[in-house]
């Protein structure tokens, strides 16, 4: 579970911060556990929970929302075929990857870890974290954006003969 | 449904089953936020409360129910009258006699003043014909002889011989007087002088409410005691305190003083706050990437922007807490009344002081176990200790002569700080713990 609070956090301390919050929830709250999916799965959306109450109470720059960034970033963001390509060659290690999504701003992060990890659709996200539709949307852009970024940017570092565009 | 797209599934296929091990400072943390030490527990101050119940009870528990008759006697109406008691050893095998023909086998007496009631409301048997005693041969007997002898007016011995071919000494003499009540002899029938028993007197016979002669010769004791206790510490919780002491018990009547010398152990907790700086995001800025100006509307500039995160030494701190230990040499002193002294029992009150030096401390210190963190500094929040120390000690001591000379003592005891047990900090308020346990020993009476 620790590895699921990494992902929402910026460090590891955070992390286990929230996951102490999250097990007292876990030891608390267990006689609500209805059996109806695996306790692994409760545990976990328990500690995602956890992980958002500690984003939105350390929560210290609200997002940015701006309708022509938005469209600025769906523009620049419409390139599919460039992540096939990038992540087909990859071979980064789990560790480097977690440390992308935790130097991820903190908006970009929880967006892009309840969008693309853990299948939340956009509604369900502008509803766990109080923000609208089109501000979870273009998080997730950016986040994405800056992630393949921070790829290209360790492909150079390892000097692999790939040139790409972003 | 989500929209597929490769970074996502790069992320995703990633991070799916990707396990951390967590730190042992966590599970630590967790534990002590889902059982948090209780700076009150109940269950401390109810088993106090339960002792001092079951030391205060004992005496009627361990005292067998014949025993309920050595309670105060009441005085009854009528005159009282002072005499002597001339018992058999065996009074069930002695009988009644008027035709003086019962042959008695007992031969041996017991004989002790007593008051008695000179008319007796209900007397048993007939006054004027009471029996006495039998004896065997008067000659061996040191105590009805010298009765027999001072007075024989009042006697009619008779003898109730039954063959015996073997033995003389098989006959059986029986003697009687006359005594107001079966077994009571008139002080007036015989001289006190011969019969050579101590007198008693009619207020020493009443007065004494619980008499205890084991108890009557202890008057100087020497013990060891052991001391379990728990501390009730402010705001930190409750702690353990072990110790063990020799005292000296003197005691005069009811009233007993009592000094030693002991050892104690004692626990507090010792809370640090452990100040550190880590890098973290506090924010983003927007840098711009590029510009593309419209040629057709040179006044429209449109640009393209980063957020870029911006990274600042943050502060944080965690509080530890560490187990620390403090020793002391006590030394007590307290005053006590013996409110109940009965037949091997004793329950007595006490209360007094006791000072105590701290003479070993043992405060660990603390590890900063965060690796990418930089610490800044170790503030301690508990102040320090004093190194002496004044408390008033009170408490109720049950005790139990197992023979003549060693007793067993099991006394609940109460504790209260008269001075601070910290030294001074600004803001911080000085705390006077109290201490409940039971102080368990044995005692040697002199």
């Amino acid at each position: 579970m620790l590895g699921v609070c990494m992902r929402y956090c910026k460090n590891r301390i955070d992390a286990e911060d929230v996951m102490q919050d999250g097990f007292i929830k876990v030891f608390t709250q267990i006689h609500k556990f209805r059996r109806e999916g695996s306790l692994e799965g409760w545990i976990k959306r328990i500690m995602i929970n956890a992980a958002i109450d500690n984003y939105q109470s350390n929560l210290k720059y609200s997002f940015h929302e701006d309708v022509s960034e938005i469209v600025q970033s769906a523009v620049m963001d419409d390139h599919p075929d460039e992540d096939d390509d990038l992540a087909d060659e990859l071979n980064i290690s789990r560790e480097k990857l977690m440390e992308m999504i935790q130097e991820l701003p903190d908006g970009y992060r929880m967006v892009f870890n309840l969008y693309a990890i853990e299948s939340y659709n956009h509604k369900d996200i502008a509803s766990l974290l109080g923000i609208s539709e089109n501000t979870s949307k273009t998080q997730l852009l950016k986040a994405r954006k800056a992630l393949r970024k921070k790829i290209e940017a360790l492909l150079q570092h390892n000097h692999v003969n790939r040139v790409t565009t972003i | 449904m989500n929209t597929r797209n490769k970074i996502d599934d790069l992320f995703r296929e990633a991070m799916t089953g990707y396990q951390v091990e967590p730190s042992i400072g966590l599970w630590r943390r967790i534990e002590r936020r889902f059982f948090p030490p209780s700076k009150y527990r109940p269950s401390g101050l109810i088993t106090s409360i339960l002792l001092l119940i079951v030391a205060g009870l004992m005496p009627w528990i361990l005292i067998p129910a014949n025993d309920q008759a050595e309670k105060e006697p009441t005085l009854p109406a009528g005159n009282i009258r002072e005499g002597y008691l001339i018992q058999s050893d065996n009074p069930e095998q002695i009988h009644q006699n008027r035709n003086y023909k019962t042959d008695l086998p007992e031969r041996t007496f017991s004989i002790k003043p007593v008051v008695y009631l000179e008319n007796p409301v209900d007397p048993a048997g007939d006054p004027s014909a009471q029996f006495l005693a039998s004896i065997t041969d008067p000659s061996e007997d040191p105590a009805i002889f010298p009765i027999l002898s001072a007075n024989q007016v009042d006697y009619t011995l008779s003898l109730e011989r039954e063959p015996d071919p073997v033995s003389f000494y098989a006959d059986k003499w029986l003697y009687r007087m006359p005594s107001l009540r079966s077994g009571l002899m008139d002080p007036g029938s015989f001289s006190t002088d011969i019969l050579s028993v101590p007198h008693i007197s009619l207020t020493s016979a009443f007065s004494p409410k619980y008499e205890n002669d084991y108890f009557r010769k202890a008057e100087i004791s020497a013990g060891i005691n052991f001391n379990p206790s728990i501390v009730f510490y402010d705001p930190n919780p409750y702690n353990k305190m072990l110790g063990a002491e020799a005292v000296i018990h003197y005691k005069i009547s009811a009233f007993s003083i009592m000094s030693g010398i002991g050892f104690s152990r004692m626990e507090d907790i010792g809370s640090y706050q452990v100040n550190y700086k880590t890098k973290d995001s506090v924010g983003f800025y927007l840098r711009v990437v590029s510009f593309t100006v419209d040629p057709r509307n040179p006044g429209q500039i449109t640009y393209v922007l980063e957020e870029e995160p911006i990274y600042d030494s943050v502060p944080h701190y965690i509080i530890e807490d560490k187990t620390n230990y403090y020793s002391y040499i006590d030394i007590p002193l307290a005053f006590g009344y013996t409110f109940l002294q009965k037949s091997r029992v004793s329950l007595t009150a006490s209360a007094g002081v006791k000072f105590s030096v701290l003479v070993d401390k043992q405060e660990p210190t603390v590890d900063f176990w965060i690796s990418d963190a930089e610490l800044i500094d170790i503030e301690r929040q508990v102040p320090a200790r004093m190194n002496t120390n004044w408390r008033f000690i009170a408490g109720l001591d049950f005790g139990y002569l197992f023979t003549e000379k060693f007793s067993l003592h099991l006394e609940p005891v109460f504790e209260q700080y008269i001075s601070p047990v910290y030294a001074k900090q600004p803001g911080y308020k000085p705390r006077k713990p109290y201490v409940t346990g039971v102080r368990a020993g044995i005692r040697y009476n002199f």
